[in-house]
């Protein structure tokens, strides 16, 4: 009798719902007449009320009605006053009013009150087949945008975890007291809008060593995000335990392997240093090189080229030892800084970034950081489609007099 | 990007023209995997013409190179300019992936 049996196996996303209010009762069967192909289909579904406030109830009731044809004149409440009520829904509501051919003054209230049409009584069908036809192609540009506006805010959202994640795990940069031996690690990093993967982190071990990670996750979103920190997580849990870097790596790599079904992976460079005797243990998994500064120069570590972490559990990781000289620094970077593009698509790269650290001749990490952040940002303009990380270490030689030094300015002083 | 499949003999090869990265990746990825599916073991990837590769087109290629390998197939890879051999030596891929510098030397190792 309500025709919802013709429209129940409709597609939900497709189907209209049309309200038709009026005091006339025979305007049900009319409306069910001219439009049962439509109805057949699952296009549309009409449902009917007598005045405004039985109107309003059914809205509230359905809550998936999408047009409201309504007279204009009846009686408990009338045309105009529904159409201001369903102004202030949530629910957007496409409204066409019928009215008298001559009662342009009710027509035009009704157009301000928001009616997206109009159609004059006694009712053409003809013109209110275009008329509703119309007004349903809107409906549909309406649902568009929402789900369009939808999937923006889940993207957002993503994005808003993804980046929580990356922050939550960097390390805390509080300033301690700087002494004129020891070591001394600033890092920094600048995370690209769709958040790249890059992460950073640096732990006591035990009285002598530090240990200090860069790292770069292939892929974006929350995905990379979890990637990253378990990356972290577990280089510092078998750091912290003081195993050497090539053992931790391997270590690592095992764990990211056999939990990794989505062949993402992550470059990787682990290093511990020795506060007391500058002695470096490092390991690199398919990392960009990390530059030694010394007297104005600044050269790649030589090391062994390994596997990215996350492809093969058992690959065979070699670490490589360095031994550091006081007032030398390490610099360590993602590929945001050497592969930052500028306008014409050129690459900052390495050499760029060797020329500037021979250039400012500093072994501050802070001021390395500044430098090099600097002229990223400067030779790619505004901008930036990567994280962009730089670590930066110092080494000041082994214990020294002990007397009290300059605060690190926003490094952390081991 | 531009992306040609050619049948040799000692396998199938698919060569990339341009820049892998996130943008193209998705595209390369869907059809080298259509490849394997329907029956492509031995692929040789001619990246001579390849000008850059990003982690997202890394990973592209590590797909087909897991995808391979769990069907007991072979991977290939033709690489000579600079940025992209650096790259993949830089993350260890020409550990695990045979890297020729000319097409005719990969046509004419032995797979598997």
């Amino acid at each position: 009798m309500t025709g919802t049996s013709a429209t129940a196996a409709a597609p939900a996303t497709g189907r209209v719902k049309v309200l038709v209010v009026d005091d006339e009762p025979d305007l049900s069967l009319l409306f069910r007449q001219r439009f049962r192909r439509q109805i057949g289909a699952g296009e549309m579904e009409f449902v009917f009320a007598a005045n405004g406030l039985e109107a309003l109830r059914t809205v509230e009731h359905d809550g998936d009605v999408d047009i409201v044809v309504t007279d204009i004149n009846m009686p408990v409440m009338d045309g105009l006053t529904l159409l201001g009520e369903l102004k202030s829904r949530p629910r957007l509501h496409r409204a066409v009013v019928m009215s008298a051919y001559d009662d342009l003054a009710n027509i035009r209230a009704a157009m301000n009150r928001g009616a997206f049409d109009f159609i004059t009584k006694p009712i053409d069908f003809q013109d209110l087949e275009t008329t509703l036809g119309r007004t349903m192609e809107q409906v549909r540009g309406d649902r568009r945008a929402s789900e369009a506006r939808r999937q923006l805010q889940t993207l957002q959202h993503e994005l808003d975890i993804a980046r929580t994640i990356q922050r939550s795990i960097l390390p805390d940069s509080l300033p301690r007291p700087a002494r004129p031996d020891g070591v001394e690690i600033a890092g920094r990093m600048l995370p690209a809008a769709a958040i790249g993967g890059d992460f950073y982190d640096h732990f006591t071990i035990d009285a002598d060593r530090i240990g200090f990670v860069i790292g770069d996750v292939s892929g974006k979103g929350v995905a990379a995000a979890l990637f990253m920190a378990m990356t972290r997580t577990l280089v510092r849990a078998s750091g912290q335990a003081g195993a050497s870097a090539q053992s931790c790596v391997a270590a690592a790599n095992r764990m990211l392997t056999s939990d990794n079904a989505t062949t993402m992976f992550v470059s990787a460079f682990y290093g511990i240093m020795n506060r007391r005797t500058g002695e470096l243990d490092f390991c690199n998994a398919g990392h960009t090189p990390v530059l030694v500064v010394r007297d104005g120069v600044a050269t790649p570590l030589p090391t062994e080229t390994n596997l990215v972490l996350g492809i093969e559990a058992d690959y065979p990781y070699i670490g490589g030892r360095h031994q550091c000289r006081p007032g030398e620094a390490l610099v360590l970077s993602t590929d945001g800084v050497t592969e930052a593009e500028n306008v014409a698509g050129e690459f900052y790269g390495l050499p760029r970034l060797r020329g500037l650290l021979a250039r400012i001749d500093t072994v501050d990490p802070s001021r390395i950081l500044d430098a090099v952040l600097a002229d990223v940002r400067s030779f790619t303009g505004a901008g930036q489609t990567d994280d962009i990380t730089v670590l930066a270490l110092e080494w000041r030689g082994g214990e020294g007099p002990g007397a009290d030094g300059p605060t690190a300015l926003d490094g952390t002083a081991y | 990007m531009d992306m040609t499949v050619k049948q040799e003999a000692s396998g199938t090869v698919v060569s990339l023209a341009g820049r892998l990265d996130v943008v193209s990746c998705e595209d390369v990825g869907r059809r080298v995997e259509e490849l394997i599916d329907t029956g492509t073991r031995h692929l040789v990837l001619d990246a001579s013409d390849m000008t850059y590769v990003s982690s997202a087109g890394l990973k592209t290629i590590l797909h087909a190179y897991k995808s391979l390998k769990s069907r007991q197939g072979s991977l290939r890879i033709v690489a000579t300019n600079e940025f992209v051999l650096q790259v993949m030596r830089t993350t260890g891929f020409t550990g695990i992936v045979a890297v020729f510098p000319t097409l005719a030397e990969a046509l004419a190792s032995p797979v598997g």
